[in-house]
């Protein structure tokens, strides 16, 4: 029953926080799709499906918060890369001020018991 | 592309198969940058893996990359595909299944009470059916098989026969009509039976060779009508039904010749 609990409760929160991970991955710089979901995989807590990458960021593109430009690649077919728009930069340091005072509070509550 | 092995072709054919089904739910999701974000994901986790690559290497990377459903997301589904998808949650859950069979018993049921009501069950039986097929998106039923399959057999059934050989029925009726015309049975020196079966293989015939073309064409127009059972139509199959309508029509032309010959002969004499 517990683990049913537990597992229910962190599958809501890493499907909130998988697209500010997306975006904090992007950020200052330009990633293609497979080199997004391979810096992803490395945050062990997030264990998601990589599948689920590649819809949140056409969805982020469609949003206009992430931009792509296709480049040839020497390794194989072209590459399609993405960086932040301006638009993107906005609401990533507002998802990012949102996390941190939610972080800052729960941590916070813990003490005061 | 890294070269697969047979095995994992075919399992990457699944797999792009069943994303493809879910993606025809979602007007917003483009289908070609989907399917360009699965194979070049893949190709670059194999970069580097013998070659070909083994059916198991593949589905590794597959069971990382997820379910097929996944691509399309909760928000991107028409209203169909978010009904179909919460009253079919898994392979596991069965309640489309149970809920088409019930449809099929029902209308069966009404049949003896003479209710046109049964034709509405009907249909929606056929429906349902259809959505379980399309929850499933291409996964082998399992047991679901024998709750989904009579409704979807007996339509499939119906429509290949009467695709097939309705023109046929209706020629071979206006056949015997036109059979009754004084001068049509005088000069086609054939008896009504004859002549009947005659226009019925004409009609047949072209048809056939006609059908054959266009599902030349667009064989998925056969495929997604039959769902499963017409899975493996493909051009080929299409083809060699205009076949079957050109030899049909050489074997009436050679008929007809040898019988329009003896009449002459009759005629004659």
């Amino acid at each position: 029953m517990n683990d049913r609990f537990f597992d229910n409760w962190s599958t809501q929160l890493r499907k909130g926080m998988l697209e500010l991970c997306v975006l904090n991955a992007i950020d200052g710089t330009r990633l293609y799709g497979y080199d997004i979901v391979r810096r992803l995989r490395e945050i062990e807590a997030l264990v998601i499906s990589e599948g689920t990458v590649y819809p949140i960021l056409s969805r982020l593109r469609r949003e206009g918060f992430v931009q792509t430009t296709i480049e040839d690649s020497a390794e194989g077919p072209p590459r399609k890369y993405y960086t932040l728009t301006t638009k993107g930069e906005g609401i990533l340091t507002r998802m990012n001020d949102c996390w941190a005072k939610m972080k800052t509070g729960a941590d916070g509550l813990k003490g005061e018991a | 592309m890294v070269e697969l092995s047979e095995s994992a072709r075919k399992g990457l054919d699944a797999y792009l198969g069943q994303v493809r089904s879910y993606l025809r739910w979602s007007k917003s999701l483009d289908r070609d940058e989907v399917e360009q974000n699965i194979t070049e994901h893949i190709e670059r986790e194999l970069e580097g893996a013998p070659e070909p690559v083994s059916s198991g290497a593949l589905d590794g990377v597959l069971a990382r990359l997820g379910s097929p459903r996944q691509w399309v997301p909760p928000e991107a589904l028409n209203w169909w595909g978010k009904l179909v998808l919460k009253l079919r949650t898994d392979s596991e859950d069965w309640r489309l299944a149970y809920i088409s069979f019930s449809f099929l018993l029902v209308s069966v049921l009404l049949t003896f009470l003479v209710s046109p009501l049964q034709v509405v069950f009907y249909a929606a039986s056929f429906i349902t059916a259809r959505a379980a097929l399309a929850a499933g998106g291409g996964e082998d039923l399992g047991a679901q098989k024998w709750l989904l399959y009579p409704i979807l057999l007996t339509v499939s059934s119906a429509f290949a026969l009467t695709l097939l050989f309705g023109p046929a029925l209706l020629a071979g009726i206006s056949g015997a009509e036109l059979h009754e015309v004084s001068w049509i049975r005088r000069d086609s020196h054939m008896g009504v039976v004859a002549f009947v079966i005659t226009s019925a293989a004409l009609v047949s015939s072209l048809w056939w060779m006609l059908l054959g073309l266009v599902f030349c064409k667009w064989p998925s127009l056969v495929r997604d009508a039959m769902r499963p059972f017409a899975d493996g139509f493909n051009r080929r199959r299409a083809l060699a039904l205009s076949g079957a309508g050109l030899l049909l029509l050489l074997l009436l032309a050679g008929f007809v010749a040898l019988y329009m010959n003896d009449a002459f002969d009759i005629f004659m004499e």
